[in-house]
Order: structure tokens, then sequence, then C-alpha cells
């Protein structure tokens, strides 16, 4: 019943999406608006197929219908509800229908966001993109990664799922908010293709996607820090990132996507770097499907890889055809995409942005490589090396330092060009900030060269994120706080905030393993003092229920008392550490229990304090609200601003060129039906070229 | 933030602030850098545990991990720091110790292939720089000054918004309303 419901569910996608694509392709090429329009109701179709299967999954794991292959290799009865709820995208068939059912869901958001465009070609072929993606997925769910696939003897009881999957309760909400992310650039994706295919290469695309772009990094961000925070306060070695494979690869999208929401804003004012903003955007969407090809076909060590499958192949090849198809329209479309615009001087806000396009995709690359390297050094020497944390924090910690050096200057540069007066005055404040931050630093006794370096880089631009809040709602009230720049502005404080957390806890982390008797006695005391925290051991519990058995110890921090514990799941021979964790903004206080508790009631234990981790959560946090107050439309730049971007020299903007829709093609400051626009007799109009390009 | 427009409205600074804040930079990085301790062998062992991965484990480090190889390897560390070797003695010794010993180094030593891996990204810096320079390398800083003509047309357009200058700071918002150009772009492309 749940089997034949999914399956009905996932070929209803599948034939939605084929539907759609043969629509569309059909429409496009004959220009028949009404066939164009009808994405919407496929798009229905392949949502509602998506939710059928997805209920029918649920539906599975909750009655614990083992017949499913699925739910007798990951379900199980003991697990409790929430866990089971999560069970769905803790192995590989499920997690492939959550991305289905996601992209399902921005597919019909795109198609009733466009809702009154979907006969125009641009939408049409991005509508017809989101499909081709829809129908790799689905067709997945239909081959080597069936969700609903039918065992002929069903168990009475299945495993349950991975045991570090069901003991925090952040594993409901790191995979989702992580698909949210992946799965959303593959809006703007299929924009940039659909601009590259329609050749109406113009800054509009860019603008109609830009929200998207935004909300889907927003929620990669989050992503990112919740699966963090749940290594952290699941792992217990005080760790929150260590480099591995999988945490490479939702990093590596992030860093693209990180570089284009930048640039995009170079080329909305300047119409330049028109083929790099293309290239970033299909690299974020093909590193997303090259990270799950990474750690889904087991190519890879990673201790996420938590099933081996044969999708590798498909994966791989999905991504090769989206480099083949992005590398050829870009050279096909090449000379459109030359940009006429070019930059004044580097010191200015679009040589900033170009610079920190540079080191984001020197980072990535760094990432990248040091991801593949085993599998390279493998392939051409025979020789497998290990390319671990230790390369990675070398490689990454001058970068980050570059990265705030700029998020000090970028904001405070005007665009075109910077006087050094300019900087010296815009500065100032901003670098006394930075200095009061290392004063305060060294006073509080941080020693170390690299962390006080950071401090004082994070401060500087503090200073720039919290002058350009100042000055705005100085003058525009509350709405000083919302809109791209001053949202991004409180981005920059939840990364600043991130990159203090990181490199205090690593730079000051103090750990001491000890064994520890509820009575004193020589060498195992009752109370020790770690950083000044006095650690006192009051006593052993020990907890059992039907999924898994739990010895801990009851343990006082300054008097709060903690319960570390070890847990043994029925279906797994590893016992599994539950850390308890004591966070104050100041510092946190993680106990682990190194082995379960000795016949004479004593206990070992670790004890890691680590300084500012909280902020990394709290960080996180503001990226978070920072990206809703820059999707909030901010004040509305006047047309005719006098630092707007070239518009049109020639033609009135209502004009009678061979396109008829003239020069606006995208820019926004260009189809302002105000009087004569200014235009800068030094930089040739940006979107000239756009009436000639359209439907050619 | 003012607009190049109305620059010179507000007062400027001088050089010293930033030579005062140079010097107090310097000196407090001086002191927070410079006077520590030596690394203690409880910290040398630390650190080193840090870059060996445990032997059985898929890609933790030992000091992340409590598998019994990885203490064995914790034991093996502490002899050769006790016996007064250097960091790098002690890492060529650990991977000797084990068939394939070299894999258990978390960073690959610079020799042979697994140079290539610290190599490229260098190299891929110093290529892209370069590759800028030749690109923006007509950087003609002299060239922007505003004509008469500029500024008149600064004023005119001032003049016609009213609040002049109010929205400088906002300035890369511009057409942040939902749609820059909907129509105009519909329009184009049914045209064909």
């Amino acid at each position: 019943m749940n089997a034949a419901l999914g399956t009905a569910g996932v070929i209803l996608a599948l034939v939605g999406s084929l539907g759609a694509i043969a629509t569309l392709a059909v429409g496009l090429r004959g220009r028949r608006t009404e066939l164009m329009r009808m994405s919407r109701t496929y798009s229905w179709m392949v949502m509602g197929g998506a939710t059928l299967a997805v209920v029918a999954m649920e539906r599975a794991l909750i009655t614990r219908d083992f017949s499913l292959e699925f739910v007798a290799n990951n379900g199980s009865h003991a697990t409790p509800a929430i866990y089971n709820f999560a069970t769905m995208w803790s192995a590989l068939e499920g997690s492939i229908l959550l991305w289905g059912f996601i992209l399902a869901g921005f597919t019909l958001a795109v198609a009733i966001k466009f809702r009154k465009r979907l006969d125009d070609p641009l939408v049409a072929w991005a509508m017809l993109v989101m499909f081709v993606v829809c129908l790799f997925f689905f067709g997945l769910m239909l081959g080597p990664a069936n969700p609903f696939r039918v065992i002929a003897n069903p168990p009475l009881d299945g495993p349950g799922p991975n045991p570090l999957l069901q003991n925090h309760v952040l594993m409901a909400f790191h995979p989702p908010m992580l698909y949210l992310g992946y799965v959303g650039f593959t809006v703007p994706f299929a924009f940039a293709i659909a601009a590259l295919a329609t050749g109406r290469l113009g800054e509009g695309w860019l603008i109609e996607t830009r929200r998207w772009t935004l909300i889907a990094w927003a929620f990669l961000s989050v992503g990112i820090v919740l699966g963090a925070w749940w290594s952290h306060e699941v792992l217990g070695w005080g760790g929150y990132w260590a480099w591995d494979p999988v945490e490479n690869a939702s990093f590596l999208p992030w860093l693209t996507g990180t570089a284009y929401l930048h640039s995009v804003m170079v080329q909305e004012r300047r119409g330049m770097l028109r083929v790099w903003n293309l290239s970033l955007l299909c690299a974020t969407f093909a590193l997303t499907i090259l990270g799950t090809f990474l750690t889904r076909s087991g190519v890879i060590d990673s201790v996420h890889a938590f099933s081996d499958s044969t999708i590798g192949p498909l994966l791989l090849g999905f991504f090769g055809l989206i480099v083949l198809v992005t590398v050829g329209l870009v050279g096909w479309r090449g000379d459109r995409l030359r940009s006429p615009a070019r930059i004044d001087s580097p010191a200015s806000r679009e040589g900033a942005f170009l610079l920190n396009n540079i080191v984001f995709a020197g980072f990535a690359f760094v990432v990248l490589l040091g991801t593949v390297f085993p599998l390279i050094s493998e392939a051409l020497t025979a020789e497998r090396v290990t390319v671990g944390e230790p390369y990675f924090d070398r490689m990454t910690m001058p970068i980050g330092m570059v990265l705030l050096f700029l998020m000090a200057v970028a904001p405070v540069l005007p665009w075109r060009k910077a006087s050094l007066e300019t900087l010296r005055t815009r500065l100032l404040w901003p670098g006394w900030i930075g200095t009061g931050a290392l004063a305060v630093a060294v006073l509080v006794g941080a020693r170390g060269f690299a962390p006080l370096l950071a401090f004082f880089l994070a401060g500087f631009a503090g200073g720039s994120a919290l002058r350009q809040l100042a000055l705005a709602t100085r003058r525009q009230g509350w709405r000083g706080l919302v809109g791209r720049t001053n949202g991004g502005m409180i981005v920059h404080i939840g990364v600043l905030l991130i990159a203090v957390g990181l490199a205090a806890s690593s730079s000051f982390e103090v750990e001491r393993d000890a064994r520890m008797c509820v009575e004193a006695a020589p060498g195992c005391p009752s109370t020790i003092t770690v950083s000044g925290h006095e650690i006192t051991f009051l006593g052993s519990t020990s907890d059992i229920t039907a999924a898994r058995r739990q010895v801990g110890a009851r343990i006082s921090i300054d008097g709060q008392v903690h319960e570390p514990a070890i847990q043994q799941f029925v279906n797994g021979t590893q016992q599994i550490g539950k850390p308890s964790v004591k966070n104050t903004p100041i510092n946190s206080v993680m106990l682990t229990l190194t082995d379960l508790p000795a016949a004479d009631g004593s206990v070992a234990v670790k004890v890691i304090v680590q300084p500012l981790v909280v902020w990394l959560w709290t960080g996180g946090a503001v990226i978070g609200i920072g990206s809703i107050m820059a999707a909030f439309p901010g004040r509305r730049r006047i047309p005719t601003a006098p630092v707007s971007a070239p518009a049109p020299i020639e033609g009135p903007p209502d004009g009678d060129g061979p396109g008829g829709g003239g020069p606006g093609g995208g820019s926004p400051e260009g189809d302002g039906p105000g009087p004569a626009p200014l235009s800068d007799p030094d930089v040739p109009d940006s979107s000239s070229a756009e009436p000639a390009s359209v439907g050619s | 933030m003012t607009s190049t427009a109305s620059k010179g409205s507000r007062s400027t600074v001088g050089w010293w602030p930033w030579v005062l804040m140079a010097v107090v930079v310097v000196a407090l990085l001086a002191v927070g850098s410079l006077g520590g301790d030596p690394p203690t062998l409880e910290e040398r062992a630390q650190n080193l545990e840090e870059s060996i991965r445990c032997p059985s484990c898929a890609s933790q480090s030992v000091a992340n991990s409590d598998a019994p190889s990885a203490e064995a390897v914790r034991v093996l560390i502490a002899e050769r720091l006790e016996a007064g070797d250097s960091n790098e003695e002690i890492r060529d010794y650990v991977a000797s110790r084990y068939p394939n010993g070299r894999q258990l180094l978390l960073d690959p030593t610079g020799e042979g292939f697994g140079a290539l891996v610290w190599a490229l990204p260098v190299v891929a810096v110093i290529v892209a720089v370069a590759a800028l320079v030749r690109r923006f390398g007509d950087w003609r800083p002299g060239e922007l000054q505003a004509t008469e003509e500029d500024r008149d047309l600064v004023a005119a357009a001032l003049a016609r918004r009213g609040e002049a200058g109010a929205d400088g700071g906002n300035g890369p918002d511009g057409g942040s309303g939902p749609y820059g150009a909907p129509s105009v772009d519909a329009a184009g492309g049914d045209e064909s």
C-alpha cells in the first residue's frame, strides 16, 4: 500500500516533469504562449506527486511498514517519534526523496511567483531547466535510489537509524535546512541558463533571482551552522568543524554562493563581470551535485557516508552535463557577454568586490583540492595520501584574515573610485574599535599572533558594519536596517561573531582528563577545577529505554548539575558518548565520559573548556536574521540618482529600437521614465547590446 | 556615507590618528604574541595528536578519538617527546611504525606528489593576480577628473530629487523592488 502510493507519487512527478519538458520545448520552439503557460499546471502535478511520495514514506515509517526495504533497513519500533520522522533523511534513498520534494516545492514557487510571465521565453526556459533537474532526481528515485523498493519477507523489526542520528534533536532540522539551501540554488541556476539560452544577458534575470539566491544562501548558512552545533553537542571532542569531505561539500557551494552575492552587485551597478557571475552561479549548482556525488558514492571516506550506493556514476554524469552545458552556452554567447564597462580604480567598491571574489574563489579551490586530492593522488601515483585538518587550517587561516580585512575596508568604499582622504576619514572609528577589541583581548590574557590579529580585524570590520548601520538608521529610521546593504551589514556582523568564536575557541581550548570518585581518594578526586570552573562528581545514573541503554554520571559544573552519559543502542555495537555542555557567553564547558563507570564507582571524565563557542551559534542566528532583513525591500533608489550606473546614451527610454523594449533590458536604473538620465561619457551604455540580442 | 557628489562637505582627518593607531596596534600585538612561554610537552603532544590520523578510524585525528589504536599512538608520541625528538622526527617515527604509515599523517609532507597540494593554490593565486594586473593594467587614476559638464548634470539631478544626498549610503539597493524591469523584458521577448 505505502509502496504503491509512493511509487505512484514518484511516477506522477516524473510524468509531470517529462510532460512539462515536452510542452515547454514545443512551446518555446513554436513560440506558442498557451503551451508555455501550462508549466504552472505541470508544477502542481510534480508537487502533488512529490508530496504523495513523502506522505507515503512517512506513513510507512510511522506505521513501521517493514515491507519497504528502506523502512526495514532504517526504521525500528524502538525509535522515538521525532527521530522516526527524521529517519527519512538519515539514509540515501530518503534523502534523495527529500531533495526531490524540496525541488518540486521550489519549482512550484517559481511558477506561482512568475505566474503572470510564464509565457515569457526567459521564464519558460527557466521552468524548463527546473523540470529537467526534477526529471533527474525523480528518475533516480525510480532507478538506483528507489525509496519504495519492496522486500519479499519483511522482518518484524528493523535496526533503526544510525545511532549518531538519533540522539540529538538538531538532526530533525539540520538536513532539511541544508537541503533547502542546496536545492534553492537551482532557481538562480535555471534563470542563468535561461538567460544564456534566450540571449537576454542583461541584468534583468539577476535582479529577478536576487532574492531566491539570498534565501537559498541563508538556508545553506544556517544549515551549516546547525550541523556544526550538532557535532559540537553530540560528538564530544569539543570540535564543530573537522574539514570532513561532507562538511566541505556543503561549504563549497557556500563559498561560491557568497562570492556571487557580492559580485552580482557589480554587474547590477556597472554591467561588468557577466561571464564571471554566470560561472559562479553554475559552479555553485554544480558543486552541490558534485558534493552529493563525493559523499554518496563512497569514493571518499567520510564519517557522513552513511550508505553506499550505485548512484555515483549518475551523479557524476549529471555534474559533467551541467559543466558541459554551461561552458558550451557561455562560449556560444561569449560575444554578448563582453562588458563595455571597466573598473576605474582598484580602490573602489567594485575593486573590493573583485578582490573578494578572487579570495573566495581561491578559498573554494583550496577546499576542493584538499577534498579530492587523495583521489587524484591515488589515481596518478597509486599512493594514497591523507589531507586533513592541519592542511585546511594552515591554508585557510590567511585567507580568512584577508576576508576579515576586506570586510573592514570594503563597506566604506564608494563606487568607481575612492580617495585616500575618504578612506582615512571613514575608517578611523572602525579602526579604533578594532584596536579596542585587540586591547581587551590582550588585557584578558589572550596570547598568540594569529588570534589577536583576528580579533583586531574582526573589531575593525564590525566597526565598518556598525558605521553603515548607524548612518543608515540616522537617515532612514528603521528602514536603515533593511535592504540589501544594511541587511548585508547585519550578516557581516554574524560572520564576524563566527570568526571571533572560531579564533578564540580553537586557540584557547583547555582540555583535561580525570578519573573522579564520589568519595575523594588518592588519585581519584571528587572535585577538580579546570579554567576556574569547579567540577564535582555527584554519582552515577542509568536509564534504559527500548531503543538504547544509557549509563551516565551526575556532575555539577559550578553548582549546576549535568549528566553526560554513554549510550549503547540496540542496533549498534558501538558505544556512543552523549556529552553535556554548559554554555555561557564567555565560555563553554563540555563534559564527556570517556569510559563506562568502573566497578568501584569511579568515572573517567574529559573536561573541555572553550571560550566564546556560543558566539558561533549566535553568529548563525544573526546571519539568518540579517538575510531576512536584506531580503526585505529597502528604500528604492531614485532612477536618476547621481550614483546610478550609466544609463543609455542614445534614444529616449521608451525608445524605438528593434527590440522595442528599449534600453531597460535589466539595468534597474536605466528604465526609469524620468527625464534624461545621467550618462557617463567614459563608460558606454551597459545595456545597449540588449535590444539587438532579444529573441534572435 | 557621503556620495561622491558631496565630497568635502565634512571635515577630514589627517594621518596622525592613524600613526597613533598603528603604534598602539603594533605594541599590543607585540605584547600579545611575544614573551609567551615555549610550548610545553603537553601542548606539543596535543598538536602532534591533531596532525596524525587514528589508525582504525576513517577521518578522525588521534586527538579526537578514543579508539585503542589512537591510545597506542598517544603512547608512542609521549615516549618520543620524553626522548627529546623534534616534531618532524616524531611524525616520521609514527609513520614508520605502521604499514602505509604516511597515510596517517593528516597533512601531506612537502615531498613528491603530495607537495602539489601545497603548491597548486599558491600557483593559482599568482596566476589570478597576474591575470588581473594584466586585465586592469591600464588603470589611469588621473583620468577620472569630473568635468564641468558632469558637475552640472549632478547638480541638476540633485535639484530634481529635492532631498539631495539622502540616499547615498544605501546605494547598492537600487532597484530592490520585486522586479526591475519585468514588463520591458517581457515585451522585448515577445517582440521576437
